[in-house]
């Protein structure tokens, strides 16, 4: 027990060095120093980009649109202020509107065959797995964009109830709620596809 | 099992799943009653947590692009903004000013002492808690009450009684009530008004829900990020941390934001709504936001603080202990650290409503009323050391509209005959000896006619400092009875300036000498001026497209800059240089150039970028939020 409880407090004061060395960057880039800036957008783009590619779900255009991300950042880090957002949900939260923007302003090109999927093993396991992931990702297609992202943050992004709450800008006691009817959608819909195929 | 308890096992199950700390097998077993309930639930999370994840790796070629990119992308710097100050949260007892406000006739250092006296001996009264829930204040009417919802008899609740959680309350047809918790938030009854003090906890955190049934319900929330503060209706729940905010239940529920956000929710749906906006739920489906408009904005430009009573009660405004006040359903009001009092009057009841004025400094000055049917300034001398001002709100062709009944203040009124509830909310108290110190000096400045201001909403969101505008160019006598289409007008007497802004000083009368000589035919001063306006800095172009935007208030002020504009050849230069200079103003203030520039072709070569679109940071700021533009307004987009 003494050594779990070892490792967790190492691992939260690595974890607010961490956030102290975040926090150290962005005020270096709030003064213009872009030196600071490439090392967040190094320890954060890849994140930002895979959370686009999982929304998007288009590799090429996911990248353009983290680009944007990030140079929007950097044009408003100097009005950005800490005060309970961190700076990662921060990013979350102009991904998310960057994203709705593509979405409003441009037809679906998403490639609805999934992405990733084991294109070389044909064998029957893997194309029904595939069938069952095409299957997860309409459901999801159909629920409302509040239910799409928290289930997205929360399964795919691995981000805990409290983190989702700071990124979407919730309360945690509501986020838990919102997953909970989220996932009660995403059960309806997926009794839908399956009554569907059959 | 409520849906809360249900929500906190569900999330937990989740994690240790997520973790590998349990099968779906274990993590059910302990949760046997909730299983029927969770399992679904979980099958279909592992569903989701089995979807591919794409891979990413770090792309050298990309991220040298990027780099470029970022080297030719200039930042954005932080908007001002007006904020209250903040002082520690502090528990003081309830206590009504009935008809007994007291009269700030006091000068200069001897104000700032008995402002700082008066606030500390209210501070000193603190310290207990309340052992009532909260306590009743009846401004009119018949108010009435029922122990729990089960009861099904009401009774008549007398002026100061003790609430406990439970009670319900309701108004007559006549009836105005203000609830006032322990923490200092109040909540303000309408006639027609049904509530219930679902829960209410005060101590180390705040917990307070309320339901509503019908009516209309005016929340001022005490800031405080960890406490909740609830108001459920038939048709949604809003969740408030801080905030002023209405609600109204009737076939629907209509919930509008006059500062802060809350946040609205549905079993469908949730939306945000922010400062100026409203939002409508029914049983079936809840609305998108809308901007809610003002009738009219009053600035105190002279050292008083004010506070506007309603003509039943309730007060909103700067009380003279340096307490803010917001009781008036659809009026709010500023501080005082970041430039002068701004009281907002929104959708409110008709009747005669009274500005109450309290020195705090020496010096005279203005109180500048804007309505969408123009600008009135009403002169305040240096002797004058408490005031009233009246205004109406009258309701013509179904539109609701304010005016000033006068013109000039009236002097050593009695005391008002309507009642002021002082409340506990310490933390948004100003301090007025500061706000004495760091008041600008007056100084005379040139006058101009007053004219027709058109659709102009509000000031609202204009936060620039005292000093960096002049409220005196408009000259002319009053008229008490004017209509709400006939154009007021005052005279003015005297301006704030600002003492290290010299340079902005005399660019100002610059241009308004600039606009009267054109307005009089000779354009070339203005061009001028135009084109100095084009040639400065970034921050600059912004305040000055600030006062750029005063100067055009009336329309032969903006006919004149535009058509200097044109005759200047100047438009090019102009639409490449507003972009940068519009993302540093508020949204208000580009609605209204977008209106006075409209006409104009100012066609440039680039396309709209990201500058046209929803700003980001400001979109996830909410002290910014109200800085929104929701898409591009200009010929261009």
């Amino acid at each position: 027990m003494d050594h779990v409880e070892a490792g967790e407090r190492a691992a939260s004061l690595e974890a607010g060095r961490d956030a102290q060395a975040v926090l150290v960057l962005v005020d270096r880039a709030r003064t213009g120093d872009a030196d600071a800036f490439g090392a967040l957008y190094d320890r954060f783009q890849p994140e930002i980009l895979r959370y686009l590619v999982i929304r998007v779900r288009d590799q090429h255009n996911a990248e353009d649109l983290a680009q944007q991300v990030f140079l929007k950042a950097w044009q408003a880090i100097p009005r950005y202020e800490h005060r309970g957002v961190p700076f990662r949900a921060w990013l979350y939260r102009m991904a998310h509107n960057q994203m709705v923007d593509f979405f409003r302003t441009s037809r679906p090109t998403a490639d609805l065959e999934g992405f990733d999927l084991p294109d070389e093993n044909h064998t029957l396991e893997a194309i029904l797995l595939g069938e069952v992931q095409n299957t997860v990702q309409r459901a999801l297609g159909r629920l409302s964009e509040d239910h799409h992202r928290v289930l997205t943050l929360r399964f795919q992004m691995d981000k805990s109830a409290r983190e989702i709450g700071e990124i979407m800008g919730r309360k945690e006691v509501t986020v838990r709620g919102l997953q909970m009817r989220a996932l009660q959608a995403l059960k309806r819909e997926l009794e839908e596809e399956k009554d569907d195929l059959l | 099992m409520s849906d809360h308890q249900i929500d906190t096992i569900l999330d937990a199950c989740i994690e240790e799943i997520l973790e590998g700390r349990a099968t779906l097998e274990a993590s059910l077993s302990r949760w046997p009653e909730e299983r029927a309930e969770l399992e679904p639930l979980l099958r279909a999370a592992i569903e989701m947590k089995d979807l591919p994840a794409p891979q990413v790796v770090p792309d050298p070629a990309r991220r040298a692009a990027f780099m470029a990119a970022l080297a030719n992308t200039p930042q954005q710097r932080a908007p001002r903004k007006v904020r209250l100050p903040s002082l520690p949260t502090l528990a003081l007892p309830t206590f009504a000013l009935a008809g007994t406000l007291p009269r700030f006739a006091l000068v200069g250092g001897a104000a700032s002492v008995a402002f700082v006296f008066i606030l500390a001996i209210a501070l000193m009264q603190g310290g207990t808690q309340t052992a009532a829930a909260a306590t009743l204040t009846v401004f009119s009417g018949d108010v009435q009450q029922r122990a729990d919802t089960s009861d099904h008899t009401w009774s008549n609740i007398s002026d100061g009684a003790d609430l406990r959680q439970g009670i319900s309350l309701r108004t007559g047809a006549e009836g105005r009530a203000l609830v006032t918790f322990g923490d200092g938030s109040t909540a303000s009854l309408e006639p027609g008004t049904e509530i219930t003090l679902t829960r209410v906890v005060i101590g180390d955190a705040r917990h307070i829900e309320i339901g509503q049934a019908s009516g209309r319900l005016w929340n001022d929330v005490v800031t405080d990020a960890a406490a909740s503060y609830l108001v459920r209706t038939p048709h949604a729940l809003v969740e408030a941390h801080g905030t002023v905010f209405e609600t109204i239940v009737d076939t629907e529920t209509s919930v509008a934001t006059a500062e802060g956000a809350v946040q609205v929710v549905t079993p469908d749906a949730t939306e945000d709504v922010l400062r100026g906006q409203v939002v409508r739920a029914t049983a079936e489906a809840l609305g998108q936001p809308e901007d809610v408009a003002l009738i009219g904005e009053i600035t105190l430009r002279a050292p008083l603080a004010g506070t506007m009573t309603s003509p039943r009660g309730g007060s909103t405004g700067i009380l003279p202990t340096g307490l803010i006040v917001q009781q008036v359903p659809g009026v709010t009001t500023s501080g005082l650290d970041e430039g002068p009092q701004h009281i907002f009057v929104g959708t409110v009841e008709p009747g005669v409503y009274s500005l109450w004025l309290r020195r705090f400094d020496d010096g005279d000055g203005i109180v500048v009323v804007e309505t969408p049917n123009g600008r009135l300034n009403i002169p305040v001398p240096a002797d004058v050391n408490s005031a009233r001002i009246r205004f109406a709100i009258d309701i013509v062709n179904g539109g609701v509209f304010m005016r000033a009944l006068d013109t000039e203040v009236e002097r050593d009124v009695p005391e008002p005959d309507v009642r002021v509830v002082e409340t506990e909310r310490g933390q948004n108290a100003v301090d007025l000896t500061v706000a004495a110190r760091s008041r600008p000096t007056a100084t005379e400045v040139v006058t101009l006619p007053v004219e027709r201001d058109g659709a102009d909403d509000d000031r609202a969101d204009d936060d620039r400092g005292e000093g960096e505008r002049d409220e005196s160019r408009n000259d002319g006598s009053g008229d008490a009875d004017r209509g709400p289409d006939e154009v007021p007008s005052a005279t003015a007497t005297a301006t704030p300036d600002r003492d290290d802004d010299q340079t902005f000083r005399r660019f100002e009368d610059r241009l308004d000498a600039a606009i009267r000589a054109a307005i009089e035919g000779d354009d070339s001063a203005l061009r001028e001026t135009l084109e100095d306006l084009l040639s400065e800095g970034r921050r600059t172009d912004a305040d000055r497209l600030a006062d750029l935007d005063d100067a055009m208030r009336g329309n032969p002020g903006a006919q004149a800059v535009v058509t200097a504009l044109v005759a200047s050849g100047a438009t090019p230069q102009f639409a490449a240089a507003l972009p940068d200079a519009l993302d540093e103003v508020d949204r208000r203030l580009r609605g209204r150039l977008q209106q006075a520039f409209g006409s104009l072709d100012l066609s440039r070569d680039e396309q709209p970028d990201e500058r046209d679109r929803q700003d980001d940071s400001d979109r996830d700021d909410d002290d910014n939020r109200d800085n929104n533009r929701r898409g591009g307004f200009w010929p261009w987009d």
